[in-house]
């Protein structure tokens, strides 16, 4: 065993945290540090530095700089035209870019609430099924993660071509009749790429899952046994709450990924067929470097990132509220 | 057969399909690649024979060495100098007191959840007026800013989670903090270090959209852009190269992955990533 | 960067001025420049128009040893959304594709990013191998606001026309002589006739019209019966007062859509999987009766069917003249920050000239040199040839409508693609339309 094992850090985690660092006597238990040791240091400042150099140069600043841009009217090759809120009110108000922003919203059913429901189900059954092979199953279940976006999209379109496996297999199974080109069609582009979305992150809620199932102590499900639960009662009594922490991550990671989606997007429909997979992000990229309308595309870009923070901060708000606090 | 043994066996049911689930598009792209370029390709396409000429066309056609080193190159140093980084940030978040410390965390944080989109456009004109857009720092230098927030964040969990005493005895011995860094913490910080390096490394091979802005000529591109490239140019006419040129871009982190899985997951199992 | 509150862009240094070869240019003796290296890019990166490049480039390449070309490819729906990026980069490349238009030229003309061609052109004598109509194609004043006059900045290899590629076997089966089809109308029985003749789940016109431009060529051919090219140029170059706000052209969008409602472009809309070079692939493998596209994909047509490949114009309307959407092809431009401009213009000579012509012409296309000498060698590429020279004595070529705004490929792409799934009526397609080009006119006019 090397490293301690470390609970989830940042909130106050319960006063019964287990003090089990190898070879330390066990102090007298305190709460889990929220404050360093000793008086504060000034020397801290320097180890910041560099991070944060470059983390305002790179990242933040440029967030910033986006925000600015925002209100101009700029085609990226010329002199830009101060518009104040003009951009703003674009994106207020044209359908196609209040469109994709629905789209996202729909991306996040398939990104983050199927995959959560997916990786409790799976989790579920490893940690409680006494199934054999768990490492197995979690190192293939979190495959799809790992490969990079472009590649998924690449066998995705595949799969969903005319002549692709999946209307192959609808065929075989005598459901010929809805075969079509899926991803070229209005109604069910954006579904199927969102599939694509749930593909990719169930394998990350399950591991996540996994994780928190295994710090929930065997007490508690002894516990509801006596009581006389049965598994489905153990689960929303035992489980769920103990996963708290764990899908409040699970949510806001899958629904960032959801609303920032561009790679997935661009190289299977670039946005089509219309504007049927258009999402913000694609906007962006479109406005900013196709049409040389760069003001709106960092409006967008602006309001993309608001909406991000404000989903993340509820999520977290609404789904992580401990109940020993 | 009992209860226990019939949910057994349904717990075996459930995980089996979603396993092939996840392995489906991976093995039909893999299933494409070996493919003649000349077969037609339709359905399930279940190759005769394992034809290896697509995959070699696919390397020259596509100049994917060049990519992969790009990309490696790209990849590995976003990778080495993000730990380095965060190292020391995490270090002085975890293990000491000073002032404004909340507000720097927080604002740190918010790099966590902002999307790269808001910050390409700033990026592509700061890089080109500093003549060095189409260069590797133009991909280096923004993933590392981009990369701190994650891996301070990692790296302060891991500190927090260092017991108290080691770093009170480090600092009676007198020793300065690098030393107590350097010395005491650093050496059981393998796995989270290890982890990290991995993460961030897989995180920035994968990242499309910056290069997409960022790289225009041929010779820096990086991988998953020459793919998506190549694919634009050839899915019509040829989807076996396209296929096998994918499949040359996916393996080498799915190599990475299963032989570093274990302590990958685990990595993350025991710094659970939360808010 | 431009200041941190500064306007974006105000400070833009000079770099981005175009460069003026020098009044003296060098039309050879390029061995004596020792190794150097060409970079190219095109945006037509398949079928006949890559295979003509790379063999022209091979023989460039021979005549000067000491000259590599690095020559690569795009696709050319995407190649229209990055060329201006590319062409901003630091290190562009010598030589690369635009398109003619609002889109892509005017803004790289206007951003200083191409090297105005007057005087190559006089040292090579363009002006005696193209028709004022091709050249005109490339010329813009030098802030790129006025297209159609001004210098010249381009210049393209190939004549490019849309029309009619049938496969004659399926043609003969269901006894559909082409020879019958004088008029518009007759081909539009004809394809009545096909629809019964062929089974339900074959289109009769393979489209592929996920990059949203197929559908337009596919129009094109529609509107060449109800209206006359002239209205279509006025439009494209912007004269006041023009309008896609007609009866013509609101008829052909009815009759586009009649025909996907009648399924001759295949059941649902699966055209919008595959694109416009996966259609081609398509046709050739045998899938459909007609193709109703671009004279570039002749030899992905003849390569698939062989004989039984044809090409002719869309049979005319009222007119009794031919009409269709083309042009000449992308042109190809210097990049205002190329090393070796005058290697770049022989470069540019090579592939456009006369002496391309053989090249063009076995890959079944048509030189856009008036000057060519090649024949070519097989019936399909003399009947696309037919095709092209037939449209230019009608003064059929209506140019390609999405020159007209930077951001018309998209607005049409969009609601054509929106019309044929039936969620838009044609008469919105016509209103978005004319309102993108009037935003675009006012514009202009504000200068």
């Amino acid at each position: 065993m090397t490293a301690p094992s470390s609970p989830g850090v940042g909130a106050p985690v319960p006063a019964a945290r287990p003090a089990r660092a190898a070879g330390v006597v066990e102090l007298p238990p305190l709460r889990v540090r929220d404050r360093a040791p000793g008086e504060p240091r000034r020397v801290a400042y320097l180890y910041l530095a560099p991070a944060f150099l470059f983390y305002g140069l790179f990242a933040f600043g440029p967030l910033v700089y986006t925000t600015w841009l925002s209100f101009f009217d700029w085609d990226g090759l010329t002199v830009g035209e101060w518009t104040g809120l003009d951009n703003y009110r674009k994106v207020l108000s044209d359908p196609d870019i209040r469109a994709s922003f629905v789209h996202s919203f729909e991306l996040i059913v398939f990104y983050a609430l199927l995959p959560v429901l997916i990786g409790l189900l799976l989790a579920s059954l490893l940690a409680h099924g006494r199934v054999r092979g768990v490492t197995f199953f979690r190192a293939v279940l979190f495959l799809p993660q790992t490969v990079a976006t472009v590649v998924v999209a690449i066998a995705w379109v595949w799969i969903y071509a005319p002549d692709g496996p999946l209307n192959a297999g609808l065929d075989a199974i005598g459901l010929g009749g809805i075969t079509r080109g899926w991803i070229g069609d209005f109604d069910f582009a954006l579904p199927a790429l969102g599939l694509v979305g749930t593909w990719v992150t169930f394998g990350l809620c399950l591991v996540l899952f996994l994780a928190g199932m295994q710090k929930i102590p065997t007490t508690l499900y002894e516990a509801a046994r006596v009581d006389g639960a049965g598994r489905v009662r153990e689960f929303f009594a035992v489980t769920l709450p103990g996963l708290r922490s764990e899908l409040a991550v699970a949510l806001t990671l899958a629904t960032i990924t959801a609303l920032r989606t561009f790679d997935l997007i661009y190289v299977s429909t670039a946005g089509g067929p219309g504007t049927a997979t258009t999402v913000p992000s694609v906007l962006v990229y479109q406005n900013a470097f196709a049409n040389g309308r760069v003001g709106l595309a960092a409006a967008v870009a602006v309001v993309l990132t608001v909406l991000i923070f404000a989903l993340a901060f509820a999520i977290t708000r609404l789904v992580d509220r401990d109940p020993s606090r | 057969m009992t209860a226990a043994r019939r949910e057994q066996l349904l717990a075996y049911a459930v995980l089996g399909v979603f396993t092939v689930v996840a392995l489906y598009p991976i093995l039909s792209i893999v299933a494409l690649a070996f493919h003649e370029r000349s077969d037609l390709v339709t359905g399930f396409a279940i190759p005769d024979g394992l034809s290896f000429g697509t995959f070699a066309d696919a390397w020259e056609l596509g100049s994917f060495g060049r990519g992969l080193v790009n990309s490696f190159i790209v990849a590995g140093s976003v990778a080495l100098v993000t730990t380095v980084l965060s190292t020391l940030a995490g270090y002085a978040f975890g293990a000491m007191r000073f002032r404004g410390a909340d507000v720097l965390f927080y604002l740190l944080l918010l790099g966590l959840i902002f999307p790269y989109e808001a910050t390409v456009i700033p990026l592509y004109y700061f890089f080109k007026d500093f003549g060095l857009s189409d260069t590797y720092w133009a991909l280096i230098l923004p993933q590392i800013g981009l990369s701190v927030p994650f891996g301070t964040f990692w790296m302060r969990a891991f500190f927090r989670s260092t017991p108290e005493t080691l770093v009170q005895a480090s600092r009676l011995d007198g020793a300065s903090s690098f030393v107590t860094l350097w010395r005491v913490l650093l050496p059981q910080a393998r796995p989270a270090l290890t982890t990290l390096v991995v993460l961030v490394f897989m995180w920035t091979w994968n990242e499309f959209l910056l290069a997409l802005v960022m790289i225009q000529s041929d010779e820096l591109r990086t991988a998953p852009l020459g793919l998506a490239l190549f694919a634009g140019a050839n899915r019509s006419q040829d989807p076996t190269l396209t296929a096998a040129a994918a499949v040359l871009v996916a393996l080498p982190i799915v190599i990475v992955y299963v032989f570093l899985q274990r302590s990958f997951i685990r990595g993350m199992f025991a710094g659970a990533v939360k808010e | 960067m431009a200041g941190c509150g500064g306007t974006p862009g105000e400070d833009r240094p000079a770099a981005q001025q175009a460069g003026t070869p020098a009044e003296q240019v060098e039309t050879d003796g390029f061995e004596s420049l020792g190794p150097v290296t060409l970079s190219v890019i095109s945006g037509e990166g398949s079928g006949g128009p890559r295979d003509a490049l790379k063999r022209l480039t091979d023989e460039f390449e021979a005549k000067y040893p000491n000259v590599t070309v690095k020559l690569s490819f795009r696709d050319t729906a995407s190649w229209f959304k990055q060329a201006k990026l590319v062409a901003a980069s630091d290190k562009p490349p010598d030589v690369f594709a635009g398109n003619q238009g609002y889109q892509v030229d005017g803004e790289l003309v206007k951003a200083g990013l191409v090297l105005p061609l007057d005087e190559y052109a006089k040292a090579y004598g363009w002006e005696d191998s193209y028709t004022p109509e091709t050249l005109q194609q490339f010329m813009w004043s030098d802030d790129g606001s006025t297209f159609g006059e001004g210098t010249l900045w381009g210049v393209a290899q190939s004549g490019q026309s849309t029309g009619v590629f049938a496969n004659m076997a399926k043609l003969r089966d269901a006894g559909v002589d082409p020879a019958t089809l004088e008029t518009f109308d007759d081909f539009d029985a004809a394809l009545a006739k096909l629809r019964d003749a062929l089974p339900a789940d074959e289109p009769v016109i393979a489209l592929g019209n996920k990059d949203q431009y197929g559908a337009i060529h596919l129009w094109g051919m529609i509107q060449g019966a109800y209206t006359p090219a002239q209205d279509m140029r006025d439009w494209i170059f912007h004269a006041d007062g023009a309008t896609f706000d007609n009866p013509g052209d609101l008829t052909a969008l009815e009759k586009l859509v009649e025909w996907a409602e009648k399924g001759y472009m295949g059941q649902g809309d699966a055209f919008n999987s595959r694109n416009d070079a996966e259609a081609a692939a398509a046709f050739g493998g045998g899938e459909g009766a007609f193709m109703l596209g671009g004279n570039w994909n002749a030899s992905i047509a003849k390569d698939g069917l062989g004989k039984d490949a044809a090409f002719f114009n869309m049979p005319p309307g009222e007119s009794g003249k031919a009409v269709a959407i083309g042009s000449a092809s992308l042109p190809m431009h210097i990049s205002a920050k190329a090393e070796e401009p005058d290697l770049a213009a022989a470069y540019l000579d090579h592939i456009t000239g006369p002496s391309a012509a053989e090249a063009l012409v076995a890959t079944q296309q048509v030189p856009a040199a008036t000057d060519a000498t090649a024949e070519p060698g097989d019936p399909l590429g003399r009947q696309v040839m037919q095709g092209w020279q037939q449209l230019v004595e009608d003064g059929g070529l209506t140019l390609f409508p999405d020159w007209s705004s930077p951001t018309m490929l998209q607005t049409m792409g969009q609601t054509f693609q929106e019309m044929l799934g039936g969620r838009l009526a044609p008469e919105e397609v016509i209103s978005r339309t004319q309102a993108d080009w009037e935003e675009y006119h006012a514009e202009l006019a504000e200068g």
